[in-house]
């Protein structure tokens, strides 16, 4: 049976878990727990290993889904998680105080992964914050050099848009794929 | 016909059509492919087009849903219905959807299900057996591919959404990349194709008064002819419109008279037009994204250079944009390295038309920009997946569209 898997990272309450679920075709195994650190002023419950989903493609392939815990101090585990890995999808939480440092963290995080691999960059909470805008982001890119990335406004509880956003990662592993 | 020709073939039967209408469906039918689709008495049928407008359209629609419910209806009626379970197309029925239905019901496995039920068992378990036909895209205006089938063991109600989705997307397809007989790049006379001037159009109203308000920092409303307005609001970046899509699109292609449209800045406050208004905001790049698509139709900017390599400055938004599955593959092509428009139908192997729309769209919104390069364009050299990584990230994508 052939497995391969799909990253999906970024800080705590960016919509990792919510994502992967709209994508599994399983329940999914999340490992969230109580957060008893300065995460629980964002979430009651935060990924403390990772979350865990499937995608059953025909006949017995699976594609695993795997999200990072949110917490740095988990970062330990991200070099395990990235092995073999199509790609990655980057998540960040547009309402928290300093989410260009979250990008900076996570890209500079996985340049390795990255530099092997492709990445798109989904912006969640869009809708609580509406700034710092997606020309913002493009800017702050442009300027990490990063210029050309996809980068899609996303609400993690919307198949459609987690879909699009991983489709666009697909696409900018081999952008003939549909030939 | 023989034997085996006729298990080829698709079978049909039309149910409460009238005999001139059966007469041309079945002349359009032959038209298409004779050695593929039949008109077959109904008990034998692996589709049913039925005339839900006919006297008795309601009673016969019951009678397939009762007495076989496993196979597909595609039902013709005037009105929009949403009956569960029931493809429906609306009349005047557009030939090109129409076949792409049937299509997609005779490539489709479900249909099997329907054929098993007047079959015998050794029949059935032939049509069980691990050699299934390949099956359709859900996309549209593509090669057929083994990558873009949708995977065997699709459900019955994923079938009729998919058939949903493949209507919806072949009429926003339509409406933002004209038709198949469309542009051609490589055919320098087919110039009135590929080119179009906004100057006269919606859209350069539009980009104007976007721009003056973005300028002036503050509020123009446009006043069209029918007592409708859109309001641009510069700081939210939003508009505000009674206009609807449906209005709005056939206006996009109509050449605009002078003073046809009215500006006005309002007196009343960027903050305030926006707390009093009953109209739900849009993104005005948005706005100006999906009027550029259907003012250009599949078409190019005057003038545009086919030949310069085309630099994609920054993604466009596609989640939040009008937006076709085409778009995701030029936008990651060009995001690696500038390629000719020219270039890029020949790469992705796609229809001109999706490449001409999405770089209208982008250069509207000001994304892309063409790079001039003294000595002609050069082959690009791009990295691809290899074969059996390929062939795992298109099945992943037809796990996707399909869902």
């Amino acid at each position: 049976m052939a497995n391969y898997k799909i990253i999906f990272t970024g800080p705590v309450g960016a919509g990792k878990t919510t994502a992967i679920s709209v994508l599994s075709d399983v329940p999914m195994v999340a490992t969230d727990e109580l957060a008893s650190d300065m995460t629980k002023d964002r979430k009651a419950q935060t990924t403390v290993a990772m979350d865990y989903g499937i995608m059953q493609l025909a006949g017995e392939e699976r594609i695993h889904l795997y999200g990072t815990p949110g917490q740095e101090r988990f970062d330990f585990m991200w070099d395990i998680l990235t092995q073999g890995g199509l790609g990655l999808v980057l998540l960040i939480d547009n309402s928290r105080i300093e989410p260009f440092r979250d990008l900076h963290f996570f890209l500079d995080a996985f340049k390795d992964f990255i530099g092997c691999t492709a990445v798109s960059i989904g912006i969640t909470r869009m809708d609580e914050k509406s700034t710092p805008t997606i020309g913002d982001y493009q800017r702050e890119l442009s300027a990490l050099g990063w210029s050309t990335l996809p980068l899609l406004e996303v609400d993690a509880r919307k198949k459609g848009d987690v879909s699009l956003l991983v489709q666009s990662l697909l696409y900018s592993l081999d952008p003939t794929l549909a030939n | 016909m023989s034997a085996r020709n006729d298990q080829k073939l698709f079978k049909i039967a039309l149910l409460g059509v009238s005999d001139r209408d059966m007469a041309m469906l079945e002349l359009f039918l032959q038209r298409q492919n004779k050695d593929k689709y039949t008109i077959v008495p109904e008990q034998q049928a692996q589709l049913c087009i039925l005339d839900l407008d006919s006297l008795n359209g309601e009673k016969l629609l019951q009678h397939q849903r009762n007495h076989h419910p496993h196979r597909p209806v595609l039902a013709l009626s005037v009105r929009d219905r949403e009956i569960d379970g029931v493809q429906f197309l609306r009349k005047p029925i557009k030939v090109d959807l129409l076949k792409t239905i049937i299509d997609f019901y005779r490539n489709e496995p479900i249909h099997k299900n329907a054929d098993s039920e007047t079959k015998t068992p050794a029949e059935v378990q032939k049509v069980e057996s691990p050699t299934k036909p390949p099956v359709q895209p859900i996309t549209t205006g593509q090669p057929d591919t083994e990558e873009k089938r949708i995977p065997v063991g699709f459900a019955a109600n994923d079938t009729q959404n998919a058939v949903r989705n493949l209507e919806t997307l072949t009429r926003i397809t339509h409406e933002c990349c004209g038709t198949e007989n469309s542009a051609d790049l490589a055919n320098g006379a087919d110039r009135d194709k590929l080119f179009y001037d906004s100057q006269n159009l919606f859209q350069h109203i539009l980009e104007t008064a976007i721009a003056r308000c973005r300028k002036d920092a503050y509020p123009i409303a446009l006043h069209l002819p029918g007592g409708k307005s859109i309001t641009l609001l510069p700081k939210a970046g939003v508009a505000l419109t009674d206009l609807s899509d449906s209005r709005l699109r056939p206006r996009c292609l109509m050449a605009v008279k002078p003073d046809e449209i009215r500006f006005e800045n309002p007196r009343v406050s960027e903050t305030n037009l926006l707390r009093l208004s009953k109209q739900t905001p849009q993104n005005m790049d948005a706005l100006l994204w999906k009027v550029t698509l259907w003012s250009a139709r599949g078409r190019l900017p005057l003038n545009t250079d086919i030949h310069a390599p085309v630099h994609l400055r920054q993604w466009p938004n596609l989640t939040r944009l009008l937006s076709i599955s085409p778009f995701l593959r030029i936008a990651a092509l060009w995001s690696r390295t500038p390629v000719s428009l020219l270039q890029t139908v020949d790469t992705l192997g796609m229809e001109a038309r999706y490449v001409c729309a999405f770089y209208s769209a982008c250069h509207n919104l000001g994304l892309v920009q063409l790079q001039k390069v003294p000595g002609g364009e050069e082959m690009v050299q791009m990295q691809k997946a290899e074969p059996s990584r390929k062939g795992l990230l298109g099945r992943i994508l037809n796990h996707l569209r399909a869902a």
